[in-house]
């Protein structure tokens, strides 16, 4: 073992700096982009060298397998994810550690290296399909040229193909003493738009005081803006996503961040618990305020109002970082549309309503599927073909919207198309072969359309190519299930299905109204309610009485009582309205069982607070009423 | 006659390791280029005997800077010896294809360096 600076180099502090490197950006908090991922790869890696240059063995196979995983990931073999920053956090922290140690001692002895390659391990996720088909099938350019680009330039070329993007060509030729300026300003200007991936030296053109290069690049169109003389051709040969997808994609991806899940959770988990602590403190510092001097008493206010603005600005700012807006999921479905239909060979445009809904992440992860599976039920079964569409009268180009809305803490996303609807008669011919339907049972268009979602209606005959891999609708309601929701179908023959997606939101944040009835607290959300009354003796009862809608007694007289009044004016009567409060409120039980509960919140004391969304309320008291 | 070596790496550690492996005033001289373009702007400006280049190095890489030196008339039989670790396999192979004539591993041992420098310049004057 040779002793640091045998080879000249002071490795702790080389080491120390590209440790800074790595670090800072494995802390920005969201997917590093692929120059910042770069950036660490050669990082670890000339960490690596040093290593082994100041012999230091078991630090550089540590490094070495730090390295490999950065190179899976910036040859996309592999995606990144929190787990890998995590777990290359934790590598930097142990390797800074024993680093000090092996400044003093000249030797790596005490670095954990079995730990190590295992905690680097345990980060490695499921490896990206490869790619086989070779470049040249996808790009018009010279061997010569393809034969120089590294495995990494040739991995992000795949990358933006699969993504849509089309590659130019660059020629461009520069002063030989200015060249890396002009250089770096072209590539600037390719950055801007789509992604600078190759600089190739070019032969010709390469004279005593010029230079040449052939830059290639990404970009959804024709890069402009380039310096005079300088042009891009195009060198892809596959047609190109439309503009306007791409940008709906960027404009999506790039309000995303992605953050440590678990970190967030935590997070927001303490927030929750200070606001719970802040009522908490409020309803008994209310008791005491009373008792003290003025002055004390007008400070304390003062205080447990900033205190309070503060903890209920905070629960909603933590909150919107748990969730995403309808858009993010809708641009996954836009891509997976503009593929599904260039198969098809039909013709649909895809809208998005309600993109700025915001929903938990977790569950935009988990409807992303289902909904995927809709809008291939979608294009494979419902849009019929242009022809068919143009002799039925309807526009060739059929439209498919993805509609999101939530209300109180239940979101509704439905994918509604224009197509030829739901095929009653083969649903019905195909139930009655499973023997769900005797043969002269004629069952109603609700019953039918249930069966759609029942496990086993799907056959692989029945599945075609695009819906592939035999999932059926089953599983979609299994799925929404899963989340506490349901799923429906509505259709018009020949016009059009509409399938629709009810889940409670993980939690919201709403102000509310808490009003006391059988001496239990109850919360409606502010916007249900238009004004509150004083029962008048004598005046015409409320719609309903809170404590008998819940199933209790109705009250023995109005005298006292107060009433919510809705804005279609009919009322509810509860025993007492104690205040408005921010509530965050999290589902109970399933979506659709009890429509009329919105969720429970945490009170003051430890008694939960039940959250009641009127209308629904109502409707359960006079069923004869339409809604 | 003194030999002209250009050694390519953008790691400065890495760089000088390479040269104190080549010292031989005598016999050898040495210039060093921190990227492929620095690299490009001294090409035209001395004869080289042989380069001693890394692969993954920031503007552009050793496999551009390769392909250009071996498409090229004038410098197409210099001599190149590529300097890599095993993560970049792959790009070894696409370098040795492209024509460079010898393959180190990092990290070496400077006496691997120096046979391996030697034997590209005993093959250029041969």
């Amino acid at each position: 073992m040779k002793k640091p600076g045998a080879s000249g180099i002071d490795f702790a502090a080389e080491a120390a700096e590209r440790i800074e490197a790595i670090r800072s950006v494995l802390e920005i908090g969201r997917e590093p982009k692929i120059t910042e991922i770069n950036e660490i790869f050669r990082a670890a890696h000339s960490l690596k060298g040093l290593a082994g240059l100041g012999g230091f063995d078991r630090f550089g196979k540590a490094l070495h397998e730090a390295e490999n995983l950065l190179d899976s990931i910036r040859l996309s073999r592999m995606p990144w994810s929190p787990r890998i920053a995590d777990a290359l956090a934790r590598f930097l922290e142990g390797f800074e550690t024993s680093l000090h140690a092996a400044a003093r001692t000249g030797n790596d002895e005490a670095f954990p290296l079995e730990k190590m390659l295992r905690l680097l391990d345990s980060a490695r996720t499921t490896a990206v399909e490869g790619h086989t088909r070779p470049l040249s099938e996808d790009l018009d350019l010279p061997p010569e040229s393809l034969s120089c680009l590294s495995e990494y330039e040739e991995s992000r070329l795949r990358a933006n193909i699969g993504s849509g993007m089309a590659i130019f060509a660059v020629d461009a030729s520069f002063d030989l003493d200015t060249f890396e300026s002009a250089l770096k300003q072209v590539g600037a200007r390719l950055n801007e738009t789509g992604e600078w991936i190759a600089t190739l030296p070019q032969v010709a053109g390469f004279t005593a005081d010029r230079l040449a290069f052939q830059l290639l690049a990404s970009a959804p169109d024709e890069p402009s803006g380039l310096p005079e003389g300088i042009s891009a051709r195009r060198v892809s040969r596959q047609r190109a996503v439309p503009v306007e997808v791409m940008e709906s994609i960027r404009a999506a991806s790039s309000k995303t961040v992605r953050l440590d899940s678990e970190r967030l959770d935590r997070l927001l988990s303490e927030v929750e618990e200070s606001r719970a602590s802040y009522q908490k403190l409020a309803f008994e510092l209310a008791h005491v305020e009373a008792e003290l001097p003025p002055l004390r008493r007008v400070r304390l206010a003062r205080l447990r109002e900033r205190l309070g603005a503060s903890v209920v600005r905070l629960t909603r700012q933590a909150s919107a970082a748990r969730t995403v807006p309808v858009s993010n999921l809708g641009a996954r479905l836009q891509r997976a549309a503009v593929r599904l239909l260039e198969t098809s060979g039909k013709m649909a445009a895809f809208t998005i309503e309600g993109g700025d809904v915001e929903i938990d992440r977790d569950l935009a992860e988990d409807l992303a599927d289902p909904l995927l599976h809709l809008l291939r039920n979608s294009i494979d079964h419902g849009i019929e073909p242009p022809a068919q569409r143009r002799a039925a009268g309807k526009p060739e180009e059929a439209r498919i919207t993805l509609a999101a809305r939530t209300r109180g803490s239940r979101l509704s996303i439905s994918i509604v198309d224009d197509g030829r609807g739901i095929a009653e008669e083969q649903v019905l011919a195909r139930a009655r072969g499973l023997g769900w339907v005797k043969p002269t049972e004629i069952p109603s268009r609700e019953d039918l359309y249930d069966f759609l979602f029942r496990p086993g209606f799907t056959t692989a005959a029945a599945v075609s190519q695009l819906s592939g891999r035999g999932v059926g609708l089953d599983v979609v309601a299994q799925r929404v299930a899963e989340r506490h929701g349901e799923v429906h179908v509505d259709s018009e023959p020949g016009k059009g299905a509409r399938f629709h997606l009810v889940v409670p939101v993980a939690q919201a944040v709403f102000d509310a109204l808490i009003v006391e009835e059988e001496k239990k607290l109850y919360a409606f959300p502010l916007a249900s309610i238009a004004r509150v009354e004083r029962e008048v003796p004598g005046a015409p009862p409320a719609t309903a009485a809170l404590g008998a809608a819940m199933g209790g007694r109705a009250p023995s007289s109005q005298t006292g009582r107060m009433r919510l009044v809705l804005p279609d004016a009919r009322t509810i009567s509860v025993a007492a309205v104690l205040r408005q409060a921010v509530l965050v409120v999290r589902p109970i039980g399933a979506a659709v069982s009890t429509p009329f509960l919105i969720g429970a919140s945490e009170g003051e004391g430890d008694e939960a607070i039940l959250v009641i969304d009127p209308r629904p309320l109502l409707r359960r008291v006079e069923p004869g009423r339409a809604s | 006659m003194i030999k002209r070596v250009l050694v390519v790496d953008d790691s400065e550690a890495t760089r000088s390791m390479i040269v104190s492996c080549l010292e031989d005033p005598d016999r050898i001289e040495v210039f060093e280029a921190a990227s492929g373009f620095e690299a490009l702007r001294l090409l035209p400006r001395h004869h080289f005997d042989a380069i001693v280049t890394d692969i993954n190095m920031p503007d552009i890489n050793g496999l551009e800077l390769i392909g250009f030196l071996k498409n090229h008339p004038q410098y197409r039989s210099i001599p190149i010896l590529v300097v890599s670790t095993e993560v970049a396999e792959d790009d070894v192979k696409r370098a040795l294809a492209l024509g460079s004539e010898e393959y180190v591993k990092k990290p070496f041992a400077p006496e691997v360096m120096s046979s391996a420098v030697e034997r590209l310049l005993a093959k250029n004057s041969g």
